[in-house]
């Protein structure tokens, strides 16, 4: 899409949104459902590791710990799943975040070399809701999948 | 010296529909045939049916052709690379688009490697009669000329540039060693004709592709090819910067589904006599970006 379609404007009051939350860190932040997670985050001034922003190189893959994402664009399920999985967490569920779109609240774990940078110095909210461990024992269904056309 | 040049390049994408914008409306391709989920492309200045083929599913390389001069050329390489060791097979007129009879090598880095001498002859846009300096209908969006080379990633980059070296008589522009008493080979730059290079490839995972690039007439081009990659939000892997290997100057990107690609431009001239260069692991990082000398853990990391 070329850029001067893309939504940059922030949300209005009576916009829907769901709420993500990126861990280690706790940062949330309001994503609409047009707009992916890097794309919220970079609206509001913020950087997580990213690389291609268009879902093929992995750089940004995350853990999701609770909460429902889809892919408004085709993504390739390897990159997705990523070649290494964690031992005793075979199971979790990855995501990338540069093409990913919520679809309820969610829980994102960045991997443990990323982190959120606040680029221009805004202060963070911070969550104070469960840990990702507890989270995830208390979750809903996790997953994501291709956005309903 | 039989290998001409890198023909071209065939790689999976998300989404066609995508890519196929990218690759004409960005990067100023046309499509020349489009069948079977495919879409074949040439750039401007190119006289042969395709340069780069986009076929739906996945991300990443399928595989890669290189011209040779003629049949005969075919017949030797298949000899080398049989004793060589490598897996030989034949191909057929009309395995690939409008490509003939070749030869399906696949590399010790398990690449897939095609080598053809006939492919069909659609003409460059500006003709061979008194021609314009370039398309008198004017470029769309970067307008790249041509293909130029690519950079793959092996395990074992020192049997990959032997392979190189015997089977395809290419040779070394420019190498990158570590080690003690680097002695090990970490990438290796090489060329078939006369340009800095056709092939490279760094130490990283079998089979992937770090990028594919074009021919930019110069850093001016360059930089107006950033202008239209910021105008169509193409994201930048880093650029523009000069390229202490090869001497050349570049802006790494992605295309919608992530694979990388570059445009390029510069480098010198090398040749039968050429003599290798040699880079060490302390200065890889002006080796690779001679302007920022740094890059980017992940620039390494990141291939599809």
């Amino acid at each position: 899409m070329p850029i001067e379609d893309r939504p940059a404007r922030a949300a209005r009051p009576d916009e829907p949104t769901h709420l993500v939350t990126l861990w280690p860190a706790g940062v949330q932040l309001r994503v609409r459902d047009d707009e992916t997670i890097v794309d919220a985050l970079r609206r509001q001034g913020l950087r997580t590791r990213y690389k291609c922003r268009r879902g093929g190189c992995g750089a940004c893959r995350a853990t999701i710990v609770t909460g429902e994402l889809c892919y408004p664009t085709a993504v390739c399920q390897d990159v997705v799943d990523g070649a290494a999985v964690t031992p005793g967490r075979e199971d979790s569920a990855k995501c990338l975040p540069c093409r990913a779109v919520p679809r309820s609240d969610v829980h994102l774990l960045l991997d443990p070399t990323d982190d959120v940078i606040d680029m221009f110095g805004t202060v963070l909210p911070r969550s104070a809701g469960p840990t990702p461990a507890e989270g995830a024992a208390h979750g809903p269904h996790e997953g994501s999948s291709p956005c309903p056309s | 010296v039989s290998v001409m040049r890198l023909g071209y390049v065939h790689i999976k994408v998300t989404d066609l529909a995508e890519a196929r914008d990218h690759y004409t409306n960005t990067m100023g391709m046309t499509a020349i045939e489009e069948s079977d989920g495919m879409v074949y492309l040439k750039s401007w200045d190119e006289g042969d049916h395709h340069s780069v083929v986009l076929q739906e599913g996945g991300v990443g390389l399928v595989k890669l052709g290189y011209k040779v001069t003629d049949e005969h050329a075919l017949d030797a390489i298949e000899n080398r690379a049989t004793a060589f060791g490598a897996r030989v097979e034949r191909m057929s007129k009309g395995d690939n688009v409008s490509v003939g009879d070749g030869v399906r090598i696949t590399l010790p880095s398990d690449h897939t490697l095609e080598l053809y001498s006939e492919i069909e002859y659609v003409g460059t846009e500006t003709g061979l009669l008194n021609p314009d300096p370039w398309p008198r209908g004017g470029l769309r969006g970067i307008g790249v000329p041509r293909l130029d080379h690519t950079l793959i990633t092996t395990e074992d980059p020192a049997l990959l540039e032997r392979f190189f070296q015997d089977v395809l008589d290419f040779r070394a522009a420019e190498r990158l060693v570590a080690g003690a008493e680097d002695s090990d080979l970490v990438g290796s730059w090489m060329f078939c004709g006369e340009q800095p290079h056709d092939i490279a490839f760094v130490k990283g995972a079998n089979g992937k592709l770090h990028h594919f690039a074009y021919h930019m007439p110069d850093w001016s081009a360059l930089l107006h090819a950033g202008d239209v990659m910021s105008m169509r939000d193409v994201p930048i892997d880093f650029g523009p910067a000069r390229h202490g290997i090869t001497r050349g100057e570049t802006i790494y990107f992605f295309d919608p589904s992530g694979n990388r690609n570059e445009v390029f431009s510069g480098g010198y001239r090398t040749g039968k006599d050429w003599r290798t260069i040699t880079w060490t692991m302390d200065q890889a990082a002006r080796g690779i970006n001679y302007t920022h000398r740094e890059i980017d853990a992940k620039f390494l990391e990141v291939v599809t």
